[in-house]
């Protein structure tokens, strides 16, 4: 393994300790975390462009050790978190305290801690989701192998996501791209309608999957046997932890970070499958996933963008995920397509609309057609409806 | 998944593994699964997900044991689960294997209208 591929793959770790230091400084510093990632990851995705190289590593189970390496990383930003959520909230505390002595009130010393606030959850969130749900999603691919599984479980409870290890293998992987797929979005919906469809949608089928694992055998959901009830728990020594560090500024201040951490999720889900479609029996091909071969938020992610691999064989671990040059592209990397879904989603769904059509000339099969003008017909979005009317 | 787990065990194999009644054999080599050793092979066992969702690669196990990487009972239904079903995109067989692929479901695999009767 070249020292090259152990930089690369290191990315993630870079952006946790800068969000550490910015947490450790505190003040203003808080936001570090949240602008580094944003900045460095698309300044690097723009200036770098593309990387189609796919090598063959000798030994990349070594590679194994940047994965499980998160788990004790994010565990320290997390006490990190904490220890300044408490300092914030005394210093709010001590300054409403001496507000209300002295007659004289001192909002700004309030909105110092806020704004402080704010930046501390954002990098949390961000960093929670990159180091956290990202590689907690490549290792709770590993069914078969415990050690990951619980890692990848650990790192996904810190989102309050744990479930996740079993909606996403055995739902989002068997309907991706179907309107069975709760995590996949259709065709002009909107970013903010889908985040609420999404996560309620992830959730009563993981609880089908799993009551109906448990029923099989013989036992009942509400009992220590059931995963997703387990999962919970998970968090919730999380956010007991939190609250023992912090008290209610903690427990709050974690389940802000983690609920932002899951829009995140929720995001990269959306334009990862936006508007593509399949019949529900039909095999998995590259081209019903957004593909994208950005340098950056490769090496940031362990390759989790070159997606169109990851599900037509889902069972490749990152090193061995191909370029798939033809598939359908993203308009851009990660971290930039995940901005505009937040703060710009109409922008982004007009700007996927040609590419929608292209992927229905170009991509889809006889039957995949006739599905696409169906979504282009409901999509709302007037350049797909006209399309339709045209097909 | 349990909360202390002890370290990733060998994975197992080398071995044959013999698809009946279309006399296939197969030779898995360690670390594969069956499916992953069949389409390596370049032989069309239907399959789609290759997670253990879809259940597309299903078998019968008709002698010899089998590693199985996810908790089959998540896809299975009672039946599939009493009658040795494997999926074979999840197993990584323990020595040599004697397996019933159902042959009727093997000619679709290529086309879009592959049955995939859900549990």
């Amino acid at each position: 393994m070249s020292m090259s591929t152990w930089v690369r793959f290191s990315g993630v770790h870079v952006l946790t300790l800068i969000t550490m230091l910015g947490l450790w400084l505190g003040g203003g510093w808080t936001w570090l975390g949240f602008f580094a990632m944003y900045g460095l990851i698309i300044a690097g995705d723009e200036l770098l462009g593309d990387d189609y190289s796919e090598p063959n590593y000798r030994q990349p189970r070594r590679l194994d050790v940047l994965l499980f390496a998160s788990l004790p990383m994010l565990l320290l930003l997390c006490l990190l978190y904490a220890w300044r959520l408490g300092e914030i909230g005394s210093s709010a505390a001590a300054s409403l305290l001496v507000a209300s002595l002295a007659t004289m009130p001192s909002p700004t010393q309030v909105l110092a801690a806020l704004f402080s606030l704010l930046g501390a959850i954002l990098s949390v969130a961000l960093t929670l989701t990159a180091a956290g749900t990202n590689v907690g999603h490549e290792l709770s691919h590993r069914t078969g192998d415990a050690r990951a599984m619980t890692c990848g479980r650990w790192l996904l409870a810190l989102t309050l996501n744990a479930d996740f290890a079993i909606e996403h293998v055995y739902g989002h992987h068997r309907y991706l791209a179907t309107t069975r797929d709760p995590a996949s979005a259709r065709r002009g919906e909107h970013f903010y309608a889908f985040l609420i469809r999404s996560i309620g949608g992830q959730l009563r089928s993981g609880w089908q999957i799993e009551r109906g694992r448990l029923s099989r055998l013989q036992h009942t959901a509400w009992s220590w046997r059931n995963r997703i009830l387990r999962g919970w728990v998970m968090s919730a020594c999380i956010a007991a932890v939190f609250f023992s560090i912090a008290g209610w500024l903690g427990l709050v201040g974690f389940l802000l970070a983690a609920a932002a951490g899951r829009s995140v999720l929720e995001a990269v889900n959306y334009f990862e499958h936006y508007g593509l479609v399949r019949a529900v029996d039909a095999p998995i091909e590259p081209r019903h996933s957004w593909n994208s071969n950005r340098r950056v938020s490769n090496a940031v992610l362990f390759n989790l963008a070159r997606h169109s691999h990851h599900h037509a064989e889902g069972d490749a671990a990152f090193w061995h995920l191909r370029a798939y040059r033809d598939a359908p592209t993203l308009p851009f990397g990660y971290l930039t397509c995940m901005l505009l879904v937040f703060v710009a989603p109409g922008w982004y769904r007009r700007r996927m609309t040609p590419l929608l059509l292209e992927w229905d000339r170009r991509h889809a099969n006889a039957t995949e057609r006739t599905l696409a003008a169906a979504a282009n017909r409901r999509s709302g979005l007037r350049a797909l409806e006209t399309a339709a009317q045209q097909a | 998944m349990r909360w202390f787990p002890r370290s990733r065990p060998n994975p197992p194999g080398p071995a044959t593994v013999t698809v009946e009644p279309l006399g296939w054999r197969i030779e898995v080599e360690q670390g594969q699964t069956l499916l992953q050793a069949a389409l390596a092979r370049g032989l069309p066992w239907p399959h789609r997900c290759r997670v253990g969702s879809c259940t597309t690669c299903r078998c019968r196990l008709l002698d010899g044991e089998v590693r199985e990487l996810t908790d089959t009972a998540y896809v299975m239904t009672e039946q599939q689960l009493a009658d040795r079903t494997i999926l074979a995109c999840q197993s990584q067989p323990h020595g040599a294997l004697r397996v019933h692929l159902d042959p009727t479901r093997v000619r679709l695999t290529s086309d879009a209208g592959i049955d995939t009767q859900s549990p």
